[in-house]
């Protein structure tokens, strides 16, 4: 686009995860490292060797390379989902041109096919904006920063028809949270 | 230290009203609300951090390096210069400045009518009068760190080293020389690094900011604008993150101290107790990116790097708190309020830290950026880690300090749960409504158009609730702090090494 800095990637979207798989992974996690703090802290109530370290401190070694390895298969299993390298995967076969300004969004069209990968290209004409998709449910589903001056292009494929709502995720002044619209998703 | 608790308290009442607008109760107009958010971010990371960190960090140098500051007058001048800026700031704010204390380029040039350019300036102007004195501050925590004409009876081992030696052993990294060199060194005291590793951070940082804010006044000065958004991004985040990390750093380096203090015992390994301190000088700043992950534009090599620097600082952490818990495991622990706040901070340190590592990922942070999912974060780490951890070192330092002792335990205790619970409860709401994808930075997160945000609205109240647990938890800690000011001198209270 005139007088915008070319995006150098395409935001593509439906990239795996979920909310919900996130929110369990962290009581998971959250669960493991609370639960070894709180037992340190029964065990004191029965102190043992007060003067000397516990053995088992001296497995350093262990621990860095279980840490290490656990940070290296997360990173390892996520790349692939990184949605600036997933470019490439959807190739869009629809368009839809939004402009963002304090504090309403403008859409070219509000109707979207199922099922059929469509590209948002987005540009603010002020401040920047946060361009959020949420379905009907209330879970949000893509989102990516609306910077002035620069193409923001993303790919998305919506799989169930409805009504899809779009929140702007990015404080832009005091009609911020006025910044709603929605579109409509079809069968294809 | 005192001047820092007083601006706490004032910028939480800041958040109380907010949270009390979000709540359905409306306290306030839209504007006054982000004016509340503004004046809130900064209170707490200028008005409170900076001079809590300041006092903290002249205390540990000067104790544990047993010689002076380099100079009493700079130390003091430097906390005048940020304290004032910081007030000026809140002035800029009062006058209508409203564009969040990290005021995302070019928002400041787009006010909608809501604020002038003047306002916009003083608040640059002041801020980059608050980042001068943290310079300044810098230069004496240097100086008093690496000068060797300083008089003082404390590693004179470390003194009579070369400089390059000297900076090595100060940000920890003799714990990855070989043994044969590490065993010829000196140990250097855990708090110093943590202070050095702090200031060093922060002042690699703090010339990005200062860029930003000068170009952001000539813009003012010449408009339109037209500096480069993405440039102006990273510039303010490039600071904008590791200033989170100034006091934390700097709890780190108290909690090796404090714990094996409380636990009556050494730390089991010294070098290991060091080995954290360099990922974390090193990650500190190059994790700022996973603040643009969401942005499309952002090179994406910059983005991974700070994805791994971002485990990094988990990898570090984990270390720290595996330590920690090997210090304290069967030992003969002291419990006390101090303690307490100690220990309830670590866990909060866990939970945020998880919390960070999913945000610091960029395939997960598609569905946590800008959502409540970030509040949670930063509140379990600053609110119920930072916060509480630093009421733990007032308790356990202040008596020490000023040779009082703190006249109520059950005051303390009174502090202690109510803090405990406010604010761990208040952070699992936060959490709780980022896991809905409430959105952050909201003056109204529920609109009757949207159905799906009523779900948000019984997460709010909690936060409220929890939020006045937390404001009325203060009354017996400031009735404390009044009265252990007030009250006579009683004996010598030695610090326990």
């Amino acid at each position: 686009m005139a007088g915008l800095y070319a995006s150098a990637y395409t935001l593509a979207g439906d990239v795996g995860f979920g909310i919900g798989f996130l929110g369990w992974l962290l009581i998971v996690l959250v669960g493991i490292g609370v639960f070894f703090l709180a037992w340190a802290i029964y065990t004191t109530r029965h102190p043992r060797n007060a003067d000397r370290a516990p053995g088992w401190y001296h497995k350093e070694g262990v621990y860095v390379l279980a840490i290490g390895t656990v940070f290296l298969a997360f990173s390892a299993f996520t790349l692939p989902y990184v949605p600036l390298m997933s470019f490439g995967r959807l190739q869009p076969t629809q368009y839809v041109s939004v402009v963002a300004q304090q504090f309403s969004w403008t859409l070219n069209s509000t109707k979207v096919i199922a099922n059929q990968p469509v590209e948002f290209m987005v540009t603010s004409k002020d401040t920047t904006h946060g361009f959020g998709v949420y379905n009907a449910n209330g879970t949000l589903l893509m989102q990516e920063q609306v910077m002035p001056g620069f193409a923001n292009d993303f790919v998305y494929t919506f799989k169930d028809p409805g009504v899809y709502t779009i929140r702007c995720l990015e404080y832009c002044g005091f009609g911020h949270p006025t910044m709603v619209t929605s579109f409509v998703v079809v069968k294809g | 230290m005192v001047v820092s608790f007083v601006n706490f308290i004032i910028a939480g009442s800041f958040a109380l009203l907010m949270r009390t607008d979000q709540a359905g109760v409306p306290a306030t107009s839209a504007q006054v609300f982000y004016q509340l958010l503004t004046a809130h971010g900064l209170g707490m990371f200028v008005g409170w951090q900076f001079p809590f960190a300041y006092g903290i960090a002249f205390f540990l140098l000067s104790y544990f390096l047993k010689r002076p500051l380099y100079s009493y007058r700079l130390a003091l001048v430097a906390s005048a210069v940020t304290l004032v800026s910081f007030y000026l700031n809140l002035v800029s704010i009062g006058l209508g400045f409203a564009a969040g204390w990290y005021y995302l380029f070019p928002l400041p040039f787009y006010s909608a009518g809501a604020w002038s350019a003047a306002s916009a300036a003083l608040f640059l102007v002041t801020a980059l009068g608050a980042e001068s004195g943290f310079v300044l501050f810098a230069y004496v925590a240097l100086r008093t760190v690496y000068s060797t004409k300083l008089p003082g009876v404390g590693q004179q081992k470390f003194y009579a080293q070369s400089s390059l030696y000297r900076f090595i052993q100060s940000v920890g990294l003799d714990s990855y020389m070989p043994t044969a060199t590490w065993n010829r060194l000196e140990p250097f005291p855990i708090p110093v690094i943590g202070v050095v590793v702090s200031v060093l951070v922060l002042l690699f940082s703090t010339p990005s900011v200062m860029a930003e804010q000068l170009l952001g006044l000539y813009q003012i000065a010449n408009p339109p604008f037209d500096l480069n958004n993405l440039l102006a991004k990273n510039l303010f985040w490039l600071y904008g993150h590791p200033i989170v990390y100034f006091a934390f750093f700097i709890v780190i380096g108290l909690y090796y101290f404090m714990m094996s203090t409380f636990s009556n015992r050494s730390l089991p390994s010294e070098r290991w107790a060091r080995a954290p301190w360099p990922l974390l000088l090193v990650a500190g700043v190059g994790v700022y990116s996973h603040h643009l992950f969401m942005d499309v534009n952002q090179p994406l090599w910059i983005n991974l790097l700070s994805q791994w620097m971002s485990y990094l600082i988990g990898f570090a952490s984990g270390l720290t708190v595996f330590a920690l818990i090997a210090v304290m495991w069967r030992s003969r622990f002291s419990w006390n309020t101090a303690s307490m706040f100690i220990v309830a901070s670590i866990a909060a340190w866990i939970i945020g830290g998880f919390i960070g590592e999913e945000q610091g990922t960029i395939a997960f942070d598609v569905y946590e950026h800008n959502t409540y999912v970030v509040v949670a974060h930063f509140h379990f780490n600053a609110l119920a880690g930072i916060m509480m951890a630093s009421f733990g070192a007032l308790y356990f330092l202040l008596p020490k300090l000023i040779h009082r002792d703190f006249p109520s335990a059950v005051m303390g205790r009174i502090h202690f749960w109510t803090s405990f619970i406010g604010s761990f409860g208040m952070s699992s709401c936060f959490l709780a409504l980022g896991l809905l994808g409430a959105p952050r930075r909201e003056a109204n997160v529920v609109l009757q158009s949207l159905g799906f945000t009523t779900t948000y609205a019984i997460w709010l109240d909690l936060a409220l609730i929890f939020a006045l647990i937390i404001g009325i938890g203060q009354l017996p800690f400031l009735y404390n702090l009044y009265k252990v000011i007030r009250a006579p001198k009683v004996r010598e209270v030695a610090v326990k090494a």
